[in-house]
């Protein structure tokens, strides 16, 4: 400590912030690294002792002193608080405060008085106000560069110096120039650095034009001539024709402002001209779409004016489209506005004149690219594929599209809001087919793509999709992506309206399949809002018709629309997710059908069949368990059974009397030596209620394939599950009396009996294989190592605490220290500082007291000795 | 007749006994109505005044002289005139009794009847604020005969807040009840010689009578709880405290000793803890009843089980064969029944006691976890629920989840251990508790259902892997949170997720159609159409 503080007391404190050596705290170093920094090494501890001991006495000390005093002086005086300030500073100060004030008071403009100027300038001479010794010197400063000077900076330089101030000359007086005489000389100096710099662009402005005018001679000789390009040559001439102008002009060009002249003009059009042969850069896959869109903008073009008959000349080309032109004209004019929306108008002058350039216009799609229309089959196909590209970009774009997203909830509504017209949408009486469009734009209702493809053919049905999609493709323009999500939700009516036909027109369907799945890809959003919110509408009238099941006659069990489009979802989402928004739900939904629908009709039984297949198929990915549909089969193989027979309990009692209440399955005749075949969806699913295809040994024998199949389908993928053995161990008894009756047809007796083993198989694998849960089976711990841990890029002081939540808390407690013992010492430090103060002053006090009482008792001892001697002894002493 | 005709007899038939003959004109006007129904011509409205009129007119008679009551009282064989009328009077008021009850019984006019009830109600009171028990037996009578639930709710809820009423009500119910089923247990021939008031089908009665004492038992409770004060007061002999509980008790004792139909069987079931525990002093005579709807096995299990846990928890009632019952009571079925949260509840609370023996913990594990095979998804959810919380409590049931050594031990009485495969499981489903050989098990269920469909399962398998013989760093899992699952409930909460990223199906080659994979879909075909039906 003492040997800390006498370099503080040593030193003498600095007024400017110089480093004192003596003051600097440095600890010893063994070993000297360059570029090192050490923990306390710059800090200077003694200053700051001193400055801490300087801050007590402003404020403790003074608090201390005052602390019986109820008033207080306060000096405002200016920089009387200021301590570093020399007595002449502050002076200086508050003359320039003075100052200052007066200025503020005056105007900007005013001349200063004479009285005050007198007072600066003393006794000096002037002329014009400006001493005449300055003068002379000045001239002699600046004149020096430059002889031809111009007699305006002269000038100029006359008035600035005006006024004087300037005191070059003068050794001096230099030092005490004023604030003002500083700015006016700054001033004057830019404004002789402003001439210099416009006489050094006349300069550069004469030798330029005296070497256009070499240039000129130059020009028009024949040599330089028959360099140039033909072409430019004019440009040359038109260019040495206004450099002649530009030359009468120039002598009183000097200040004029330059302006973009005809050569600048020219100038630019020459780049453009180069820049506009560039080679031809690589489509990106819009511009292919949009290309693609315009040539079938153009083939329709073309056709149209063909029906108007504006080129009944060239018919070859017509050949593909087929049809009697005739036919078509007529059809035509019969055409009503609502049944396909903008696309078609009824005014033939408009069609003539504006059709295809309103589309063009709403496109924004120009240069029209001709193309043969004999190659409309092959470019049909090439766009598939590449739209089948766009679109396998784009679906991976919209997945993290922001704009998709932030639409969802209205994606939700809108598709909520079709739904409820899907009810009500009703067919209305469309004329007959006629020639498909090539520009189809995307039909926004069921109603429009039924008058576009009712009539049609389901081969031109996939045309039809194929062009609404190459038209209204979302890489085109940003609305499109609306239109196809619309266009989309509408495909999904379409599917549910086919379903309510009669026959089930699966071909058109299957068309639409395609489609649906790659449309899916570009919005998968939509596509799952939409497939979602169907599903939770099933999953309603499922809960309301069992939750009426009494009243209601109708079955619960799925129809043939619901069925179609939960195997459409399951082929367009995967079912092996663990979780999908869309896959989830449905299979639960199927569970649900399965699990809580009474079987009251042969209908219910092969949808329930359908079911299992279904849920077989999805499932068989991921290889998941789903009881529903193996209790389900269950219980349906046993009605195969009949009631007498012990095998006709299995199962859960529920379900039992769910399913299981009549003997659907068991068969009446001997159907040994007949064949049987695989059920016809279209028919079985379609029909509605108790057929009579229902009470046939055909179907009852179908139905039993189907649920082996199925059943067989399970066993594969749940060999591997641990409680196999006991799920399908329920199976056998059934299976054994099925197989044992006589009046099954050979092949599914086979059949049977071929599951029968494979069941055995797997539980007699699963059985020797199986062990006992470990459930709880831990990592081995691994031995604990001692060699050291490394960090990548370590910093020292950082903490590598894996949980930065502790490693935050371990920072914030450490501060916290930091400044509690912070506060703990500077409290200490007032309390000494105080202690000594008051040490100090008791010292004073008694140093004091002991003065009064020595001279006192000096003289006393005075007055004693003087007693004592007779008044010898002073004289004795002051004679000393 | 109009609304006013009949005002204006009534308000003539008040001011002067001259006019008293107004009294049976009114009287016909009711009894026009009673035996032609509601399709007489005379309307509610004067029906209503009718009533209405007869009943001021008889109230003050009544209350002044008790003139009705005994009218011999004054005769020595001398019939004075003032007796003729006394008699007359007696005469027409009990015919008033008799359509106010045909009124009350009969009749579909909600209004009537409640004005009906109201009237009568008044009536029996008027005599100095005393039931005339007489009466009001008779419309006890009436009441098990043809009812509706509108006369019952107004009886119990409006007029037997009365003490007294309510009193009288338990009183002629209960003597009703046991004349049944003395007739009832005497058997056919008792029946077939029955008198009038056994016309009425037992379903029919029990189903009325319940109708009226199910809906007493909150008045019933309310004078129970503050006895005293009105034991005090009552100004009838008859009522005490004491005697009110035991006619209380014998009502609902005999009551459930009646053949009930099946609805009224549930009901009662259903409503027994809420209802009956309250108002009857001691519960455990209830017993009788309960164990043998518990073994009626089904849903009479289940709702008898709730009533049981009570007793047994409450008023320590002794049932041997009880783990072994709902032992049985355990099927897949459970997962779908109407009462299957509060079925779960009680299996939890039933099972929550640590002093189970360890084959009994194991035995319901692993019929649990069975059961799970053929459950829907809610149900799996509260089957790992059960079977944690069953693992949690019993340690020594761990072993059904994790054996440390992997061979197992073949157990001492086992024969047969050579060629009995490792991998078998030795549960025997359809034993007993003791002899089910659980423990020797493993859930392999719960490890089957790891790769449940249903994420939501799935994921609460990984429950189970904690170390349940923890019991400081494991918490129960509260039933209650899943045992009123189902597949909409799952369903919904699926549904509600937000739309996070949707991702797509991915083939080397798109589909064409619907059902393009034979594979998939054996045993199915799917023609292609016939031809194009439309061009």
């Amino acid at each position: 400590m003492a040997k800390k503080k006498r370099p503080a007391k040593a030193a003498p404190r600095p007024a400017a912030a110089a480093p004192s050596l003596f003051e600097t705290l440095w600890s010893r170093r063994k070993f000297d690294i360059l570029g090192k920094k050490q923990k306390g090494e710059g800090r200077r501890i003694g200053e700051l002792r001193s400055r801490g001991i300087e801050k007590r006495k402003k404020t403790i000390l003074r608090e201390y002193k005052l602390r019986h005093k109820s008033n207080a002086f306060v000096d405002r005086r200016f920089g009387e608080n200021d301590e570093e300030m020399s007595e002449d500073e502050k002076a200086i100060v508050r003359f320039q405060r003075e100052r200052l004030a007066q200025l503020q008071r005056k105007s900007k403009f005013a001349l200063p008085d004479a009285e005050e100027e007198e007072e600066e300038e003393g006794d000096l001479l002037t002329h014009k106000g400006a001493a005449l010794s300055m003068l002379d010197d000045f001239n002699e400063d600046v004149s020096g560069d430059d002889e031809e000077e111009l007699p305006q900076v002269a000038e100029a330089q006359k008035e600035l110096n005006f006024g004087g101030g300037f005191t070059d000359a003068d050794p001096a007086r230099k030092e005490k120039r004023s604030k003002k005489e500083i700015m006016e000389e700054v001033i004057a100096k830019s404004k002789h650095f402003k001439a210099v710099k416009a006489k050094e662009k006349e300069d550069d402005l004469d030798l330029r034009e005296k070497l256009d005018s070499d240039f000129k001679v130059l020009a028009e000789t024949p040599a330089l001539l028959s360099l140039m390009r033909p072409k430019k040559i004019n440009t040359l001439k038109a260019l040495l024709a206004k450099g002649s102008i530009k030359n009468d002009k120039a002598s009183d060009a000097d200040t004029e402002k330059e302006k973009p002249d005809d050569y600048d003009k020219l100038m630019k059009e020459m780049a453009f001209e180069i820049r506009a042969q560039a080679s031809e850069r690589l489509k990106t896959s819009e511009e292919i779409a949009k290309e693609e869109k315009e040539r079938l903008e153009e083939l329709e073009k073309k056709r149209i004016q063909r029906m108007t008959g504006a080129q009944e000349s060239d018919s070859e080309a017509d050949e593909d489209d087929g049809g009697s032109k005739r036919k078509k004209k007529r059809k035509r004019a019969e055409i009503s506005g609502d049944d396909l929306g903008e696309n078609f108008v009824l005014e033939e002058e408009y069609q003539e004149k504006g059709w295809v350039d309103e589309v063009m216009a709403r496109t924004e799609a120009e240069n029209p690219d001709a193309s043969d229309t004999d190659n409309e089959e092959n470019g049909d196909d090439d766009d598939e594929e590449d739209t089948d590209f766009d679109e396998a970009v784009q679906g991976e774009d919209s997945g993290t599209s922001g704009s998709e997203e932030s639409t969802r909830e209205e994606l939700i509504e809108e598709v909520k809001s079709t739904l409820r017209k899907e009810d009500e949408s009703d067919d209305k009486d469309i004329e007959e087919s006629r020639e498909l469009p090539f520009v189809i734009n995307a039909p926004q209702t069921l109603e429009q793509l039924l008058g576009l493809v009712k009539h049609r053919s389901t081969e031109e049905l996939g045309v039809a999709i194929q062009r609404i999609r190459a038209c209204n493709a979302i890489s085109l323009a940003a609305e499109n992506r609306k239109k196809m999500q619309v266009f989309y939700n509408v495909l999904v009516l379409y599917i549910s309206d086919l379903a309510g036909a009669k026959p089930l027109p699966l071909d058109r369907i299957n068309m639409l399949t395609k489609p649906l799945i790659e449309m899916s890809l570009e919005t998968p959003y939509y596509a799952a809002a939409c497939a979602r919110e169907r599903l939770i509408r099933m999953q309603q009238v499922l809960s309301d018709k069992l939750r009426s099941k009494d009243g209601d006659e109708s079955s619960c069990w799925p129809s043939v629309r619901t069925l179609l489009l939960m195997r459409l979802w399951s082929l367009i989402f995967p079912g092996s997710d663990f979780r999908h928004v869309v896959m989830t739900p449905l299979v639960l939904l199927l569970g649900e059908y399965l699990m809580r629908c009474p079987v009251t009709s042969g209908r219910d039984v092969g949808v329930g069949a359908f079911l299992c297949s279904l849920a077989l198929s999805i499932m068989k990915h991921a290889r998941r368990f789903f009881p529903e549909a193996l209790s389900f089969l269950l219980v349906l193989l046993s009605t195969g059974l009949p009631d007498s027979s012990a095998a006709r309990k299995t199962g859960p009692q529920f379900l039992r009397e769910l399913v299981g209440s009549r003997p659907w399955l068991l068969l009446k005749d001997d159907n040994s030596d007949k064949s049987f075949c695989d059920l016809d969806f279209p028919e079985l699913v379609a029909a509605d209620g108790d057929l009579d295809i229902f009470d046939t040994d055909s179907f009852r024998c179908g139905i039993l394939n189907a649920s082996i199949q199925t059943l067989k389908g399970f066993v594969t993928i749940y060999n591997d599950l641990p409680s196999s053995p006991e799920i399908l161990r329920e199976f056998v008894p059934v299976l054994l009396e099925l197989s044992s009756s006589k009046l099954l047809p050979k092949s599914l007796k086979a059949s049977i009996i071929d599951t029968l083993e494979l069941i055995h198989k797997t539980v007699e694998e699963l059985e020797k294989f199986r062990q006992p849960l470990q459930l709880r089976l831990k990592k081995p711990t691994p031995i604990k190592q001692f060699n050291p841990k490394f960090e990548e890029d370590f910093a020292k002081g950082r903490d590598y605490d894996i949980d930065r939540d502790r490693a935050e808390r371990k920072k914030l407690r450490r501060q916290i220290q930091r400044e509690a013992k912070g506060a703990a010492r500077e409290l200490r430090k007032d309390n000494q500082f105080l202690a000594a103060e008051k040490l100090k002053e008791r010292a004073e006090a008694e140093q004091e007291r002991e003065d009064k009482y020595k001279k006192a008792m000096a003289f006393l001892e005075e007055q004693e000795a003087a007693a004592k001697s007779g008044q010898l002894g002073r004289k004795k002493k002051r004679r000393r | 007749m109009k609304v006013e005709e009949v005002r204006a007899l009534g308000s003539a038939l008040l001011v002067s006994r001259a006019n008293v003959n107004n009294c049976s004109t009114l009287l016909s006007i009711v009894s026009a109505f009673c035996k032609r129904g509601a399709g007489s011509s005379s309307s509610v409205e004067c029906v209503l005044e009718a009533v209405r009129c007869l009943q001021a007119f008889f109230l003050p008679i009544l209350s002044s002289q008790g003139v009705l009551g005994k009218p011999q009282s004054d005769g020595d064989g001398s019939e004075t005139a003032e007796a003729i009328y006394r008699a007359w009077l007696k005469n027409k008021f009990e015919e008033l009794i008799e359509l106010l009850i045909a009124i009350v019984v009969g009749t579909e006019e909600h209004r009537l009847e409640n004005a009906a009830l109201d009237s009568l109600m008044e009536l029996l009171q008027a005599k100095d604020c005393r039931v005339d028990n007489g009466i009001y037996f008779k419309l006890c009578l009436a009441l098990t005969r043809k009812s509706s639930e509108n006369v019952f709710d107004a009886l119990a809820t409006e007029h037997c807040k009365d003490a007294t009423l309510c009193f009288y009500t338990v009183k002629n119910f209960e003597k009703l009840v046991s004349a049944r089923l003395q007739t009832s247990q005497r058997g056919v021939d008792a029946t077939l010689s029955s008198d009038d008031d056994k016309s009425v089908s037992v379903d029919t009665f029990t189903r009325n009578v319940y109708g009226v004492i199910s809906r007493l038992s909150p008045s019933v409770q309310e004078i129970l709880s503050t006895n005293k004060k009105i034991t005090e007061n009552a100004l009838d002999k008859e009522f005490t405290i004491n005697r009110f509980k035991s006619k209380v008790r014998n009502l609902w004792l005999n009551f459930l000793q009646l053949p009930l139909p099946l609805d009224v069987y549930k009901m009662v079931l259903a409503n027994m803890s809420k209802v009956v525990f309250s108002i009857i002093s001691n519960p455990i005579r209830l017993s009788d009843f309960l164990t043998k709807s518990y073994d009626l096995g089904g849903v009479y299990s289940v709702l008898a089980l709730d009533s049981l846990h009570i007793l047994m928890t409450k008023y320590g009632l002794e049932y041997p064969e009880f783990y072994e019952r709902l032992y049985a009571l355990l099927d897949p079925s459970m997962f779908f029944t109407k009462y299957r949260s509060r079925f779960f509840e009680l299996l939890d609370s039933c099972l929550r006691s640590p002093l189970l023996p360890a084959y009994l913990a194991a035995a319901f594990a692993k019929k649990l976890s069975r059961l799970s095979l053929h459950a829907s998804p809610a149900g799996s959810l509260v089957v790992i629920a059960m079977v944690h919380n069953l693992l949690r409590r019993h340690p020594s049931i761990n072993c059904l989840v994790h054996q440390s050594s992997r061979l197992r031990v073949a157990s001492k009485g086992e024969e047969d251990v050579s060629d009995a495969k490792l991998g078998r499981d030795p549960y025997l489903a359809n034993e007993k508790t003791s002899n089910c050989r659980a423990l020797e098990s493993s859930l392999w269920e719960i490890e089957t259902l790891r790769r449940h469909y249903c994420p939501a399962v799935s994921r609460f398998v990984s429950t189970l892997e904690a170390d349940l013989t923890v019991k400081r760093k494991t918490t129960e899992v509260q039933i209650s949170d899943f045992c009123s699952g189902s597949y909409s409930t799952i369903f919904n909460e699926e549904t509600k997720r937000r739309l996070k990223q949707v991702p797509l199906a991915y083939y080397k080659v798109v589909p064409n159609a619907l059902f393009s994979n034979n594979e998939e879909f054996a045993g199915w075909s799917f023609p292609k159409e016939k031809k194009l039906k439309v061009m």
